[in-house]
């Protein structure tokens, strides 16, 4: 149900789209004296059911409603269509001046209620002529000599939208003539006011046809605008605009007489001109209006050396055509080049200035393009206004062929040398991976490997001292044992020198000392000799000097024993064999 | 005797140790990705390869070897800058490695900047080159040799009677000693040089040098990809570098890679 529901409505809305209602109200003329009358006219481009005028109270009103139909077929290239007017009119009569507007009207159509717009109307209190009808002309001439036409009646002048201004500020000058009479013709190509001060920038205006009606000072008067011009204040001041004059033909009243020429002489007209605040920020480049800034850009992820498209967009009234320069800062890894510019105008006084930059990012990145300041002077505030676009964000991936690489580097043969070569193999045999930041001599390890090293050596010097002691008291030791031993070798020797039995205590000794070297050198007593003893003893190293003393003693003794060398001293000769031994002793262990 | 239980004791556990410390399930994980790296290289797929590397740095591990390796799937992807940022640190594990240098040079041949070194003192150069032969952790036990060596020889100097073994023992063991702290002084300021990520490598393609750590101040000069500087001081995220010429100025820290 709910869905049927949707189908028709959307069915009817289709229908209704196709012709959609145009509902409008207009008075003509909608600018008039007292007395007269005016034709207000409703119409619309359906056929309304239900049509309610406004209630009017200023106006008397003569006729009406009349109710009229009119159907327009045309074919553009094939095409048929067709529109219809339904059209209501009334008839009203000014009674007193003034400025009324009439309420708009209403229309009902397919259960809708449509408005259409209110209508203004000036009613002025107007002279006793009725304008050009019932005026002669060629008396006129005649009375007032060559011109010969009322002043009043028909003059130039030079209207501007606005006569205190700002530099910069946009001024609307539009040259009009007022007239009561019927104009014959108008000489376009008179010489224009002298806009000296100002930037002109002439306004297209389209040829007079029709004129007109205006209230002016009280009377109605046909006027049309012969030229318009936008002017744009450059120095500060009060300027003058000096009067102007317009050739022109009136019309003649009758079939004989010919068209009157006349030289309309425009009024002088000032205007002031003020210079614009001191405190302009850096990026206010003359811009006076009211503006807004748009900006668009075409991509943000692109590859470097491939341009971007960035549009800045001006719009609103104001000097427009002043504004050339716009402060664009891009990253200094991007190149700009100047912008196309483009300007389009609505109408007269607003319009839009496109600038179009082409970037080109040169390196791989990502950047931010800064907002761009526009800085207008706002007349209506008098204040300096800055607006801002947004700012963008932009990917650059790495080109295709990067220029950082190209030839524009500098490369020396050498490097050429290198360039042409290829780089090493990797390394493949197994490495050990160590930790990062894992070295030896940091580790607790070494420190105490090293105070190892040096701990061993104090102790090793430490164990040396002791041992130096205990070698010293074990040579102490050694040479008691020796004597001990020495003594008991020659202990017979010692009772036999008691006795005073001297050739047995020679032979004793004789004895007791081969026994002792056959002992210690390990050879037989029949091979000992003094010769082998000699030989052996030098072998271990005995220094000859001691086996000097042992043979002294041997000698000494032998030469005893057969009688000799009686003189020698027993005690003597037994102190120096007990000497001798332990020495031997000593060194041969 | 109790004493030298003592130290045999405490020598064993500091065996002990180190065997501890030698295998891990983490090591043959890097190892075995390490080995992967090396396949995808040979077989030139040289972007897996350095997914496999920069995988085995990811878990902190490292060897000259292994940056070598990584510097070189780099270079073979045109990525010159990344390439020198690994040899470099290659380098600074292994400085007297041939191939390292070798390929460290080639790298550099395809960097813009060309920026004149100002030479420095020989003095400095040769103990730098004596400093740079060896790695920390193998001047760590040539120092460990060295006082060993000194000890043994002021050991014989004391021990020995002979008077021309005292002397040589004397002299060797001060020469000995002399070397020991040597090339402890060589192992710390190797050790500092490497974490002290005192160089660094620009990254980014090209790079506007700022006269102050601030975004608005003026440019100095520009540098390119690959190009090695100094780090000398830092402010936020700003870096002060040096280039060989010894020209100063300011980036963003993002900018460079340390080595």
């Amino acid at each position: 149900m709910y869905r049927i529901q949707i189908i028709i409505l959307l069915f009817i809305s289709g229908c209704v789209h196709a012709q959609t209602v145009q509902f409008t109200a207009e008075a003509a003329p909608n600018v008039l004296e007292v007395g007269e009358q005016f034709t207000l006219t409703y119409s619309s481009n359906q056929a309304y059911e239900e049509f309610t005028p406004p209630e009017i109270h200023d106006f008397d009103l003569l006729g009406g409603p009349m109710e009229g139909h009119s159907q327009n077929f045309s074919s553009v290239n094939g095409k048929v269509t067709t529109s219809s007017s339904y059209q209501y009119s009334y008839f009203y009569r000014a009674t007193k001046e003034g400025k009324f507007t009439i309420p708009s009207a209403t229309l009902k159509f397919k259960n809708k209620i449509y408005k259409s717009n209110v209508v203004n109307i000036e009613v002025v209190k107007g002279s006793q002529q009725r304008p050009s009808h019932s005026q002669n002309v060629s008396d006129q001439v005649q009375d007032n000599g060559s011109s010969g036409i009322n002043p009043d009646d028909l003059f130039v002048r030079l209207v501007l939208d606005k006569k205190q201004v700002f530099i910069g500020e946009q001024i609307l000058a539009t040259v009009k003539i007022f007239t009561k009479l019927r104009l014959a013709g108008i000489n376009y190509s008179f010489k224009g006011p002298d806009y000296t001060g100002f930037f002109i920038d002439p306004i297209e205006t389209p040829a007079l046809r029709t004129l007109q009606r205006e209230a002016q000072g009280g009377d109605i008067y046909y006027t049309g605008v012969v030229r318009r011009v936008m002017l744009i204040p450059q120095k500060a001041g009060d300027i003058t605009i000096q009067p102007f004059d317009v050739d022109v033909a009136v019309e003649r009243t009758s079939v004989f007489d010919l068209d009157v020429p006349a030289r309309l002489l425009s009024k002088p007209v000032k205007i002031s001109v003020k210079s614009l605040p001191e405190n302009a920020p850096v990026t206010f480049k003359g811009a006076v209006g009211k503006f807004s800034i748009a900006s668009s850009l075409n991509n943000t992820n692109i590859k470097a050396n491939e341009p971007l498209t960035y549009k800045l967009t001006i719009r609103g009234t104001g000097n427009l055509k002043l504004i050339n320069e716009i402060v664009v800062n891009v990253p200094d890894e991007m190149e700009i080049y100047d912008p196309v510019i483009n300007t389009r105008f609505d109408n007269a006084l607003t319009g839009s200035k496109t600038f179009e930059y082409m970037i080109v990012p040169k390196t791989a990145g990502s950047f931010n393009l800064p907002a761009v300041a526009f800085t207008f002077f706002d007349v209506e505030s008098g204040q300096y206004k800055t607006i801002q676009t947004q700012s963008y964000q932009i990917h650059v991936a790495k080109g295709e062929n990067d220029s950082v690489f190209d030839a524009s580097s500098p490369v020396n043969k050498e490097d050429v040398k290198l360039l042409s070569r290829d780089i090493q193999y990797i390394k493949t045999n197994s490495v050990r991976l160590s930790r990062k930041d894992s070295f030896f001599g940091c580790t607790p390890l070494f420190y105490f490997a090293c105070l190892m090293v040096i701990f061993l050596f104090v102790l090793f010097l430490l164990m040396r001292k002791r041992l130096i002691r205990q070698q010293s008291d074990v040579a102490g030791l050694r040479l008691r044992k020796a004597d001990k031993y020495a003594r008991k070798r020659l202990k017979s020797c010692e009772a036999l020198l008691k006795q005073g039995n001297d050739s047995a205590f020679y032979e004793e000794m004789l004895g007791a000392f081969w026994d002792y070297l056959s002992h210690k050198l390990n050879i037989p007593v029949s091979a000992l000799s003094k010769e082998s003893a000699g030989i052996a003893l030098k072998n271990r190293n005995i220094n000859q000097e001691l086996i000097d003393q042992l043979f002294d003693v041997t000698n000494i003794c032998e030469m005893a024993r057969y009688g000799h060398g009686g003189g020698v001293e027993k005690q003597q000769l037994y102190r120096n064999a007990i000497a001798v031994i332990t020495l031997l002793h000593q060194k041969l262990r | 005797m109790k004493r030298w239980k003592h130290i045999i004791g405490l020598v064993l556990f500091m065996g002990f140790f180190i065997a501890n410390g030698s295998r891990t399930t983490a090591q043959t994980v890097t190892d075995s990705l390490f080995s992967r790296g090396n396949n995808w290289y040979h077989n030139k797929q040289y972007e897996k390869a350095v997914a496999c590397y920069e995988r085995v740095v990811a878990l902190g591990y490292e060897s000259a070897d292994l940056y070598y390796n990584l510097g070189n799937a780099y270079y073979k992807q045109k990525q010159f800058a990344l390439a020198i940022l690994h040899y470099e640190k290659a380098l600074l594990l292994k400085p007297g490695d041939q191939d390292i240098r070798l390929n460290l040079s080639l790298a550099n041949a395809h960097i813009v900047d060309r920026i004149d070194n100002i030479p420095e003192f020989f003095l400095k150069r040769w103990i730098k080159g004596i400093q740079n032969t060896f790695s920390p952790n193998q001047w760590a036990p040539l120092c460990l040799v060295f006082l060993v060596l000194a000890a043994l020889s002021f050991s014989a100097y004391f021990a020995a009677r002979n008077l021309m073994v005292k002397k040589s023992g004397f002299i060797s063991g001060v020469f000995l000693l002399f070397f020991a702290l040597l090339s402890l002084y060589f192992m710390y300021s190797r050790i500092h040089d490497i974490r002290d990520h005192e160089s660094a490598i620009i990254l980014t393609p090209v790079i506007n040098v700022r006269s102050s750590p601030d975004e608005q101040s003026t440019n100095v000069f520009v540098l390119h990809e690959g190009l090695k500087v100094v780090v000398t001081d830092s402010v936020q995220n700003w870096k002060e570098i040096r280039i060989a010429n010894g020209n100063k100025g300011w980036v963003p820290g993002h900018v460079l890679g340390a080595i």
